[in-house]
């Protein structure tokens, strides 16, 4: 039984994403990675992104961005000139701006708890890691906890309203919620043993990725796996990288 | 660490009798070994004993634990469930059998909103059985059988993160019994439902009734009673080191301790007052308040009941000034002048329905301290003060220099409500003051809201505990479907 109607697993979409990020890292050739930024960012919005979040999220990564080149202008290596430094500022503004672009853009669009489920549930190396699903319950727990904790500090901060807690004293706030972190964490802790959490515990949902989809994984892990190792051996182009993999 | 003080158990000296026998257990003390839990404890150091007289629970039967709060019913269910000392180390001295270890012992906790850990609510229903390793058919049966009775059906594709108390209640209610449980314990299941949901909870626990072994703490003992086939009475907090009996003194009937009458009259005027969490809520469908009209003078007590979600705590909230109304006025006069919102936290007391909320300090001491001594016109020794209010010695029966987060549930909420009464402010707003509360301690709240309105204190309640609020209420409204209905 299928529990989510998503177009993409989020396994997918992570892979796709360090896919985009590599070229973006390790190349400074823009014509080979620009038309896989737009074609992967055009992706994160069919998988589901919406255009306003899109836009805002655009904004931010430029002023983040826009605030790198500044500094680049401003605090140039010495021997350099004015073009080489423009050069190198525009050159670290773009990538800067792509990366973290894909980076958040594809925050929005990867489902954390899908993506951990679907690990937990994957019977690999569940035989010889007899941790692995208490880890992920663990890992969703804290996911789920991010709300808690929001909802905490505002009760917090209300008490201390009530209370008369100056202002300039509410950043005391931190430890209370710090107590309620941990106490929160060791409920969660007791809640799973009371509902019996089982390493050889059954799924009733599927979380693992299509076949196609794993498929189309497993085509990029390789990618990315040749990718890095062509660059190691040859750092200059992904081209060469390749070719002098393929060659050695 | 169990050690038997006795040599045989029940259970070995009358094998034939009690063949049928699950649990033995005789006269038993927990005692937090030194560096175990924190600091505070481990000087503390004192053996509680929970348990005087022998019990045998067998097999199908439904078991009622009571006992005052802080007298230890949620330690024995841990040791039932083996958290206590298998996950918090403790020693327990006295008699404690499990006759069949390897049996399916689920437990619900009295607080809901740490035990859900699935992202949706259908995933979190279907957890305990995954656990257990049932086959996807069963699992499908059961899902719809349980979700249905709990009437869960319009929340399976819900988040769990943003579901109510009740509801989160009800989901790991329906959870547990869908695993098809050996022994199923049950701490203050019922404490974050409504009455209709509540009823509903006890007509099925008849149900279950001869079908699984059910231990239950619960304080509606009037309709638990008739169920129970045994009740296990705790000790009422007896410390051995001390050999003296530990009451309640977190609300104690010694009314010294109110200083005058609030001279001040205060007034909430509320006036077509509708409120929507949604931004652009535009129409009456989208709003979880509807036209609200209500007024409130100083010395009354107003009680609000109504189901879980229906919006009880949105209206203190909107009265307190937490949030602010989506259409219409609230106006709160202190005499003839209407206040500011920013003035409101200097004249209102709000207590959460969440008393872990309430403590920002690392001691009791300080945590009354602070609100004692905002007055600015109060002077002397804390001791001193809690003992003259109290009239115990508080050497010997408060720990004040104990973390408030170590107390039992019930005790935290009872100095949350010490707290809220120190602070002497004319508008006093509870949200569920007797959650966790046992019979008793329920009446001294009770007692202290009456003395607070005699002082001219303006009272407004949100509870499920209908017999409490007709006890005490000048005014009860029920909030039906965003209005309110005056019921009396």
């Amino acid at each position: 039984m299928s529990v989510r109607n998503d177009k993409f697993h989020s396994q997918l979409i992570l892979s796709l994403t360090l896919w985009t990020l590599l070229p973006l890292l390790f190349n400074q050739n823009f014509y080979w990675w620009g038309p896989l930024v737009l074609a992967t960012l055009s992706l994160f919005l069919y998988a589901g992104m919406r255009i306003n979040a899109f836009l805002k999220i655009i904004i931010a990564v430029f002023m983040l961005s826009s605030s790198v080149f500044i500094l680049n202008l401003l605090y140039p290596a010495t021997e350099q000139s004015h073009h080489q430094i423009l050069d190198l500022a525009l050159n670290n503004f773009i990538r800067l701006f792509f990366l973290t672009l894909i980076s958040v853009s594809a925050s929005t669009v990867i489902d954390l708890e899908q993506l951990i489920l679907s690990w937990a549930s994957s019977k690999k190396g569940r035989a010889s890691w007899q941790g692995k699903v208490r880890v992920a319950y663990v890992l969703l727990a804290a996911i789920n906890a991010m709300t808690q904790l929001r909802e905490e500090s505002e009760r917090i901060l209300i008490v201390m309203r009530f209370r008369g807690i100056s202002r300039f004293k509410r950043f005391y706030m931190l430890f209370p919620l710090l107590v309620y972190a941990i106490k929160y964490s060791q409920r969660v802790a007791l809640a799973l043993i009371a509902r019996g959490i089982d390493e050889d515990k059954s799924f009733f949902f599927n979380y693992i990725p299509i076949k196609d989809e794993q498929i189309a994984i497993r085509r990029i892990n390789y990618f990315l796996l040749f990718y890095s190792l062509g660059w190691f051996v040859c750092p200059n182009t992904l081209l060469a990288g390749t070719i002098n993999l393929c060659q050695y | 660490m169990i050690e038997k003080c006795s040599g045989n158990t029940l259970k070995e000296e009358f094998e034939d009798v009690f063949d049928d026998v699950l649990i033995d257990i005789g006269p038993l003390s927990v005692y937090y070994p030194p560096g175990c839990i924190n600091r505070q404890v481990s000087e503390q150091s004192r053996k509680k004993k929970i348990l005087r007289n022998n019990y045998l629970i067998k097999r199908n039967q439904l078991v009622l634990v009571r006992g005052a709060s802080g007298s230890g019913k949620s330690t024995l269910l841990s040791l039932i469930k083996g958290i206590i000392p298998d996950s918090i180390f403790a020693v327990i001295e006295g008699r404690f059998q499990f006759v069949e270890p390897s049996a399916n012992v689920f437990c619900v906790f009295q607080n809901p909103y740490s035990q859900l850990v699935c992202p949706t609510v259908k995933e979190d229903l279907v957890f305990t059985m995954e656990n257990r390793g049932f086959s996807q058919r069963k699992m499908a049966e059961r899902l719809t059988q349980f979700s249905n009775f709990f009437n869960l059906f319009h929340l399976l594709e819900n988040k769990t993160s943003k579901i109510s108390g009740g509801e989160c209640q009800k989901i790991v209610l329906a959870s547990s019994l869908a695993a098809d449980p050996t022994v199923l314990l049950l701490d203050e299941p019922t404490a974050f439902l409504d009455k209709d949901a509540r009823d509903e909870f006890y007509a099925y626990l008849a149900k279950l009734k001869g079908k699984y072994t059910i231990i239950i703490v619960d304080h509606h003992q009037e309709q638990i009673l008739s169920l129970a086939d045994q009740v296990i009475d705790l000790d009422v907090g007896i410390d051995i080191d001390l050999g003296k009996k530990r009451e309640h003194t977190l609300v104690s009937e010694n009314w010294g301790m109110i200083r005058g009458a609030i001279q001040e009259n205060y007034c909430i005027c509320i006036d077509k007052l509708s409120f929507s969490y949604a931004k652009d809520a535009k129409t009456q469908s989208n709003f979880c308040l509807k036209d609200l009209n209500l007024n409130i003078e100083s010395g009354k007590i107003v009680t609000i009941l109504g189901q879980n979600g229906s919006g009880k705590s949105t209206l203190l909230k909107l009265i307190s000034g937490v949030l602010r109304p989506t259409a219409g006025n609230i106006v709160i006069k202190q005499g003839c002048h209407p206040l500011a919102p920013k003035e409101y936290c200097r004249h209102i007391c709000y207590l959460m329905q969440n008393p872990e909320s309430h403590f920002l300090f690392d001691s009791i001491a300080e945590e009354i301290e602070f609100n004692y001594r905002k007055r600015g016109d109060r002077s002397g020794n804390i001791s001193e003060i809690f003992g003259y209010y109290f009239n115990v010695d508080i050497d010997v029966d408060v720990d004040l220099s104990r973390s408030p987060l170590l107390l039992s549930e019930g005790e935290k909420r009872r100095l949350t409500f010490l707290m809220a009464v120190l602070e002497e402010k004319g508008i006093m707003l509870y949200d569920e003051p007797t959650f966790g509360q046992d019979d008793a301690s329920c009446k001294k709240i009770v007692t202290l809201m009456k003395k607070l309105r005699e002082h001219n204190r303006l009272q407004i309640i949100i509870t499920h505990d209908e017999k409490m609020a007709y006890s005490i209420s000048d005014i009860v409204y029920r909030l039906c479907q965003g209005r309110l209905i005056d019921e009396c």
